[in-house]
C-alpha cells in the first residue's frame, strides 16, 4: 500500500469518480450511437 | 388522540426519487473508493492533529502560511452566522434535472435543425420525460403548480415553465411527425415553436440561478452562456454520433462550441474573482475547494477540452469515431458543471 495524506486521497477519489462518470456516459452514448447507426442502415437497406 | 394520515402517492414518489438519486451518488463514491483502495493501493497516513485556534471571527478571512484566506471560511452552522453553502437548490434532483434538460434541449435543437430523427427522439425523451419526472417530483405543493405560469414578464421560473410546456407539446408532436414522415406548414410551425422553446430551455437554468439574489456566485452574467454552450456542444456531438455519416460541419460546430464552453468556464471564474466576497468564496470552492475536481477536471478538462479535441479529430477525418467520445465526455461535463456550480453556491452571513 502507498501511504498518502487525507487531501491527496480525497482528491484521487474525486478524480476517479469523474472518470467513472465519464466511462458510464461513454457506455450509454456508444450504445445509443451503435443502435441508431444500425437502425438507420437497416432502414436504408429495406 | 392523533392519527397518522398516509402520505400522498406524489409525496412518496418524491421521497423515492430523492433517495434513489442520493443512493446512486453514494454508490459512485463507494465504487471510486474501492478503486482507490484496492486498485491504486492508496492508504491514508495518520498525521498529528494541529491544535485548533482559540477563537476566530466567523466572517473574517484568515491568511496563514500556505493557506488561502478563503480556506475554512465556510461554516456549517445552522444559525447562518458564517458563509454557508446553499441547501435548497444544491441537491442531486436539481443537477440531474438541469443536466438532463440541457443535454436534451441541445440535442433536440441541433437534431431539428439538421433533420436527425434519432436525435429528436433522444432529445425530446431526455427533456420531456427525464427532466419532466424530476421536475414533477420536486414540486413542494403539486396542487399549486399552475401558479408557476403566472407573471412570465417578471420571473424566469414562469418563462421556463412556459418554454417547457411549449417544448413538450410542440416538440412531442414534431417528433411524432418526424417519425411518421410528416411535412408541410404544420410541421414547420411545430418545429419552429419547439426549437425556440429549446433555446429558452438552454439558457433558462443559468438565468434562473442568476435570479437567486442570496447567492452572489450564481449571479454572474456568464453562467447562462456557459450552461447553454456546453449543452449545445454536447447536443451537436450527440446528434453527429447518432448519424451514420455525420457532416464535418456539424462536428466542427461541436468542437468550436466545446472550445467556447472551456473559455466561458474560465470567464465565469474570472467574473467571480472580481465580484462580492461570497462570489470569491464560490470561485475558491471551484478552483481550490471542495468542487475543484468536479469543475476543473469534470467540467473543464473531461467535459470541454478533451471533447473539443476529439470532435476536431472526428471532423478532420483523422478519427471519425472520436465524435462518440466527444458526445459522452460532453454529457459528463454538462453533469459536472451543473453539480459543481450548484454545490459551490455560497450565502453571505445574515449578520
Amino acid at each position: 500500500m502507498k501511504q498518502v495524506d487525507q487531501a491527496t486521497y480525497d482528491r484521487t477519489t474525486s478524480v476517479v469518480k469523474v472518470l467513472l462518470m465519464a466511462a458510464i456516459s461513454f457506455v450509454i452514448t456508444a450504445g445509443a450511437a451503435v443502435t441508431s447507426r444500425r437502425l438507420t442502415k437497416r432502414r436504408i437497406q429495406s | 388522540m392523533t392519527t397518522l394520515t398516509p402520505a400522498k402517492p406524489i409525496v412518496r414518489a418524491q421521497a423515492l426519487i430523492a433517495a434513489m438519486l442520493h443512493r446512486t451518488d453514494e454508490l459512485l463514491d463507494r465504487a471510486a473508493e474501492v478503486i482507490v483502495r484496492d486498485v491504486l493501493k492508496l492508504e491514508v497516513v495518520e498525521t498529528p492533529v494541529a491544535p485548533a485556534p482559540a477563537a476566530r471571527a466567523s466572517t473574517e478571512p484568515t491568511a496563514h502560511a500556505g493557506k488561502s484566506e478563503y480556506d475554512d471560511l465556510i461554516t456549517d452552522y445552522a444559525l447562518q452566522i458564517g458563509y454557508h453553502r446553499d441547501s435548497n437548490w444544491a441537491v442531486p434532483q436539481m443537477w440531474c434535472e438541469m443536466a438532463a434538460g440541457g443535454i436534451g434541449a441541445g440535442t433536440f435543437l441541433v437534431s431539428a435543425l439538421t433533420g436527425s430523427v434519432p436525435g429528436m427522439v433522444i432529445g425530446f425523451a431526455l427533456t420531456a420525460v427525464v427532466k419532466g419526472i424530476l421536475l414533477l417530483f420536486d414540486l413542494g405543493r403539486p396542487e399549486r403548480v399552475w401558479r408557476v405560469f403566472s407573471k412570465p414578464g417578471e420571473s424566469w421560473i414562469a418563462r421556463g415553465s412556459w418554454a417547457f410546456a411549449a417544448f413538450c407539446g410542440a416538440g412531442g408532436l414534431a417528433t411524432l411527425g418526424a417519425l411518421t414522415g410528416m411535412a408541410g406548414p404544420l410541421m414547420t410551425l411545430l418545429l419552429t415553436v419547439a426549437t425556440l422553446a429549446s433555446v429558452v430551455l438552454l439558457v433558462y437554468d443559468g438565468f434562473f440561478l442568476n435570479a437567486s439574489a442570496g447567492v452572489a456566485g450564481w449571479r454572474s452574467s456568464v453562467l447562462p452562456f456557459l450552461f447553454a454552450s456546453n449543452a449545445t456542444a454536447t447536443g451537436a456531438a450527440l446528434t453527429a454520433a447518432l448519424m451514420a455519416n455525420p457532416p464535418a460541419g456539424l462536428m466542427w460546430t461541436a468542437a468550436g462550441l466545446f472550445a467556447a464552453s472551456a473559455g466561458l468556464g474560465y470567464g465565469y471564474l474570472s467574473d467571480l474573482r472580481h465580484g462580492l466576497k461570497s462570489a470569491r468564496v464560490t470561485e475558491h470552492e471551484l478552483t481550490k475547494g471542495a468542487q475543484a475536481i468536479d469543475f476543473q477536471v469534470g467540467a473543464g478538462i473531461v467535459g470541454a477540452v478533451v471533447p473539443a479535441v476529439a470532435a476536431a479529430l472526428a471532423a478532420s477525418g483523422a478519427m471519425p469515431i472520436a465524435i462518440v467520445k466527444a458526445a459522452a465526455l460532453g454529457a459528463a461535463g454538462v453533469y459536472f458543471s451543473r453539480k459543481a456550480v450548484l454545490k459551490a453556491g455560497v450565502h453571505a452571513p445574515v449578520l
